[in-house]
């Protein structure tokens, strides 16, 4: 996979074209200041006073070398850690404060979450991996199964929904994480390199799968990714370096 | 192709995840089933130690058995037949006093040689239960119970010897009481000759009147007589015989023992699988799974093991005690009795043991950091 990089005519802000994307709404929806976060207590720095903001239906991919702070940065927004210092506000809501019954609130209402080895629990059918998000939001079982069934159909996956992980391609897997990822209708899905394990046919579909459905549910999007391809597809294309964002 | 699959729940994640392993599952199951089934196995025959001793006490409308006081064991007790006798249908309330000599004595091909001496008449007031021959009447005629005959091969018509003494079969019983159906019942006067105790014997049965309260005239009869214990009850026999206490004990030990040993082996089944599903628990949480909802997943998980277990221990146990009624080491005395009480106590056990032994790696799955489980390999 070649390095990320800007694709012709993109910055590190695209060009106003963009922007000016009707989804995109000016107010951000993620803001970070002077986020920093360490680990091996303290030895390692994968963040180092990082400021960011993105708008609230934007679609931003996150590029850098391993070890630049990209999947720190996506663990802190999805709230899954927590920064060692600065501020990061997420639709407004300071994430550092949440308690733990606040974090799993977060996690099942306001974010959708893509793994690049998409994650899917392998006893479970593909409708089932649908269900498991909505569960933890306490929606009634018949309405489980409605929805995760709708999803699967967004997804072009009806005709699997018996089928479990093992029996699905890579591709389709990923589609049923995505699927799983936009079941609580999140406002910001964030995805880890969610074309890293695919093929250039699969990773294609599932990029289209991702923009589809930005435009479809209005969601921002913030991707984590070495694809080039994927960087062509976003607003913005962020590089990190060195747990900071490039100039 | 449409699915007709229902809806996912907590509880049907737990039950999936069971299925996953199988064989693990099931082994789990089974190593936790040995310590149900001998709560089920002891329990079960204990609880027919207790129904028998009290048919024994009952015995033929009998209401109280009166012993020696004092004795360490019922067998020791020792008392002289027509002093006692006397004593005894001197109360008021008192309509019939039978006089039983036990003792055990070496008996072919049966372990125990349990040996019961009465008067040939009091043997007759107990016809019903006689069911092929006759009474005895003379000395070196018995009658068998009918586990002794059938694990001695013997009949009516045949003969074997007692204390190297030859007796003719002349009759079989059965009744309620297992210890009775293993016994030989030969005339007191013989026994008493045998055994060189002319004039004494172990107990009496005692009836009393219509209408009186047993307990109440056994506590007379023990003012009236300090010498005289008396047992209305199999939960007052500890006064002459500590047997029943001490298999009590013995079912407590075992469930103690099998709970410490189900804890450990459903502890240990549990953490393996928590850490073979840390990335699995990591997503869970990253999706928004509460850490309640975790430990509630993996307690189920726990829990359904400790039913699967009660399921085949209570299986395993029931025929294990089934079983030692076939086996003549232990056919001679266990009758077990299969009420609530021994299938409660292994499920409790089941249940209690399985939600102790998962706590631990459910709480230790509720602990993992999204982050580190989402890393682990």
């Amino acid at each position: 996979m070649s390095e990320c990089r800007s694709p012709p005519g993109h910055g590190l802000v695209r060009e106003p074209e963009t922007m000016q994307n009707a989804s995109i709404n000016a107010t951000p929806l993620i803001t970070a200041r002077g986020l920093i976060k360490r680990y091996d207590d303290g030895r390692v720095t994968a963040l180092d006073g990082l400021d960011l903001e993105v708008a609230a239906g934007e679609f931003v991919a996150l590029c850098g070398p391993s070890g630049c702070g990209k999947s720190t940065l996506l663990n802190l927004i999805a709230a899954i850690d927590r920064p060692d210092a600065g501020t990061l506000t997420v639709a407004g809501r300071p994430l550092r404060d949440l308690t733990s019954a606040e974090s799993d609130h977060y996690r099942t209402h306001t974010v959708g979450l893509i793994f690049q080895l998409h994650n899917l629990l392998p006893n479970l059918t593909a409708l089932e991996n649908i269900q498991v998000p909505l569960i933890a939001a306490g929606m009634r079982p018949a309405e489980r199964v409605r929805r995760a069934r709708l999803l699967l159909e967004q997804v072009g996956l009806a005709d699997r929904a018996d089928d479990r992980p093992p029996m699905l391609s890579g591709g389709e897997r990923q589609r049923v994480a995505v699927a799983r990822a936009l079941a609580n209708r999140p406002k910001l899905v964030l995805a880890d390199e969610p074309t890293g394990a695919l093929d250039s046919r699969a990773g294609e579909a599932v990029l289209d799968l991702l923009t589809a459905m930005r435009q479809d549910h209005g969601i921002t999007l913030v991707v984590v990714t070495h694809d080039v391809g994927v960087a062509a597809r976003a607003d913005r294309v962020l590089h990190l370096l060195d747990g900071r964002l490039a100039d | 192709m449409s699915s007709e699959a229902g809806p996912l729940t907590t509880w049907g994640m737990s039950w999936r995840n069971l299925c996953r392993q199988p064989l693990r599952t099931l082994l789990t199951a089974l190593g936790i089933s040995i310590g149900v089934a001998a709560i089920v196995a002891f329990g079960s025959i204990v609880r027919g130690f207790w129904a028998s001793t009290n048919a024994a006490i009952h015995f033929s409308e009998g209401d109280m058995m009166v012993f020696q006081a004092g004795v360490a064991a019922d067998l020791f007790s020792s008392l002289d037949e027509a002093p006692t006798r006397a004593a005894l249908l001197n109360d008021p309330d008192v309509v019939e006093a039978v006089p039983i000599l036990m003792h055990i004595m070496p008996a072919p091909r049966l372990r125990f040689g349990f040996t019961i001496g009465m008067h040939p008449e009091d043997m007759r007031a107990r016809g019903r239960h006689l069911i092929r021959g006759r009474y005895p009447e003379a000395d070196d005629e018995l009658l068998l119970g009918s586990v002794a005959a059938r694990l001695a091969k013997l009949d009516v018509g045949d003969r074997t010897y007692l204390a190297r003494r030859h007796f003719r079969v002349v009759g079989v019983f059965e009744t309620e009481v297992v210890y009775f159906n293993s016994a030989m019942v030969v005339p007191l006067t013989g026994l008493q000759k045998i055994l060189n105790r002319p004039g004494q014997v172990s107990s009496f049965q005692v009836r009393v009147r219509r209408g009186a309260d047993p307990a109440l005239v056994g506590q007379r009869i023990e003012r009236n007589h300090p010498n005289l214990f008396t047992v209305t009850g199999a939960e007052q026999y500890h006064k002459v015989d500590q047997g029943l206490e001490m298999a009590n004990a013995l079912v407590a030990a075992v469930s103690l023992l099998a709970f410490i040993i189900g804890g450990v082996i459903i502890a240990n089944t549990m953490w393996m699988t928590v850490h073979e599903r840390t990335r699995e628990i990591g997503v869970l949480r990253a999706v928004g799974w509460t850490r309640r909802r975790i430990v509630t997943m993996i307690i189920a998980e726990a829990a359904g093991v400790g039913l699967l277990a009660c399921a085949l221990g209570c299986l395993l146990g029931a025929g294990l005690a089934v079983l030692s009624t076939r086996v003549s080491v232990t056919a001679q005395f266990v009758d077990p009795v299969f009420d609530w009480q021994p299938f409660t106590i292994a499920l409790v056990t089941a249940v209690v043991l399985s939600v102790i032994g998962g706590a631990l790696p459910a709480l230790r799955a509720a602990g993992i950091s999204p982050v580190e489980a989402l890393r682990h390999e």
